[in-house]
């Protein structure tokens, strides 16, 4: 089999692959990660019936803004967290070992920030717990329902700085009842400028190099800014929160593939232009994936917001081009034929 | 070939942006303010939190309030607290009108009724 026809195929099959690796971490995910939002939570207090102070090393904390309710213990004290209708939810033992009971409408209506599916036939908060292990790390993260607002569209009428949620959350640590204020304001929107500085300088540095038709070189440095965002937000959210690997996955794929299009240049058209295809489509999808971090205040990153939305809004236009780009080019392959081996761009 | 993908390419950022920008616009039911006499009026009396706070449950909302497009809400706060009122936030002391100019769905928290929602159906 020639290189012209073995190619098609091979590039076919890196997309492909590229594709299924992609889709997968989503779906395996535990838990509906931090994304970006227009609320921010706090604790506003937290108080015992006995008035006096919690155990030294308990932790009760908001993370992702306004997506999870966090609760951490030291080894040797033991936490129950009721569900919402006062059955039994969450626990932690006394040996650090985390549990769910299936049976808890909880379990399920928590499962997603908006609110999880709790029809399944397991719910039965009368039932005796049907405890599922989920850790061992003395700690434990949910979405409580009580701690955000529950859709995605401010109410309104609303301002930025009206707290829209006032609540509390009743806990058992140690033995003793623990109440759990929250609030939840909402916070100005985020300004478009650094997505559309972003979009205009993106385009300009792809329009200049695709007419020099070094496109293909670009396509590594801009895979890894996406790394470099993707990893920005993969490590603010804490590992119970169920971080998604694909967030810096998929521009780690289009590096690699940026490298195989820049070291392929000289080597055949259809490789270099089949590696360009793939990073294009991988920083494409990652994009989209994240499209959120142009509307929303505030972002799961521990980077500055407008290094995020700029990165991103560069990353977009560039994917939507190497997907462009390459499909041009690979199309004008397809109906000239060669006259050498050997070819540039 | 080359100047169309170009055309092409900034033509779909444009989209993409003004999509983007408008995207959870359009997703809201619209609604408009209006000064006029409204078709569903409800009050929101003083000492309405703490009485929640107390447990007590207070009913001045329907669970489901069915309206057609043209028709008008209003709801005035008495009560010296913010309130969650399905969709609607209305502020202390506030008076919040609104005309139904388009069918769907609000829905939403009640903060006067803790764990429960206010949703409001809007008919053509």
């Amino acid at each position: 089999m020639t290189e012209r026809h073995a190619l098609p195929s091979r590039v076919a099959m890196s997309i492909f692959a590229g594709l299924i690796i992609a889709l997968v971490p989503a779906s395996a995910t535990f838990a509906d990660a931090p994304g970006p939002t227009d609320y921010r939570s706090t604790i506003t207090s937290v108080e015992t019936t006995d008035g006096l102070p919690l155990p030294e090393g308990v932790s009760i904390s908001i993370e992702g803004h306004d997506s999870f309710l966090a609760l951490t213990v030291p080894k040797g004290v033991a936490a129950e967290v009721p569900g919402y209708e006062g059955e039994s939810y969450l626990k932690i033992d006394q040996d650090c070992t985390t549990s769910e009971n299936q049976h808890s409408m909880s379990t399920w209506y928590n499962k997603d920030r908006f609110g999880g599916d709790a029809s399944t036939d397991l719910v039965d908060n009368d039932a005796n717990p049907d405890w599922k292990i989920i850790g061992s790390t003395c700690s434990v993260a949910w979405h409580d329902h009580r701690i955000h607002y529950m859709s995605s569209i401010p109410p309104i009428n609303a301002e930025p700085g009206d707290v829209i949620v006032t609540d509390s959350i009743a806990l058992t640590i140690d033995g003793r009842d623990v109440v759990v204020y929250v609030a939840s304001e909402l916070v100005a929107p985020a300004s478009q400028l650094p997505a559309i500085v972003g979009a205009i300088v993106a385009f300009a540095i792809v329009t200049v190099m695709w007419r020099g038709t070094t496109l293909a070189l670009l396509v590594f440095p801009i895979s890894a800014i996406g790394i470099i965002i993707g990893g920005a937000q993969y490590l603010w959210a804490p590992a119970d929160t169920g971080p998604n690997i694909s967030v810096f996955a998929l521009p780690f794929i289009a590096a690699a593939a940026g490298i195989a299009a820049s070291v392929a240049r000289q080597r055949g058209l259809l490789f270099a232009n089949g590696s360009v295809l793939l990073g294009g489509t991988m920083l494409t999808i990652w994009a989209i994936r994240r499209i959120d971090v142009f509307s929303y205040a505030l972002l799961p990153t521990s980077l500055p917001y407008w290094v995020d939305r700029s990165a991103t809004a560069v990353i977009t236009v560039s994917g939507i081009t190497f997907v462009s780009y390459s499909v041009q080019q690979l199309w004008r392959m397809s109906t000239v034929r060669p006259t050498t081996g050997l070819a540039t761009d | 070939m080359k100047k169309l993908l170009i055309a092409f390419i900034a033509a779909a950022a444009v989209v993409t942006t003004a999509a983007i920008i408008v995207s959870r616009e359009d997703s809201i039911l619209r609604t408009s303010s209006i000064t006029t006499a409204a078709d569903y009026e409800y009050e929101i009396p003083l000492g309405t939190g703490e009485r929640t706070d107390a447990g007590e449950e207070l009913d001045i909302f329907p669970w489901l309030l069915k309206v057609h497009v043209g028709e008008s809400i209003r709801i005035v706060n008495k009560d010296d607290r913010d309130h969650l009122i399905g969709a609607f936030f209305v502020g202390a002391g506030e008076t919040l009108t609104q005309e139904f100019v388009s069918p769907g769905m609000l829905t939403g928290e009640c903060s006067i009724r803790p764990g429960s929602s206010f949703t409001i159906q809007v008919f053509e």
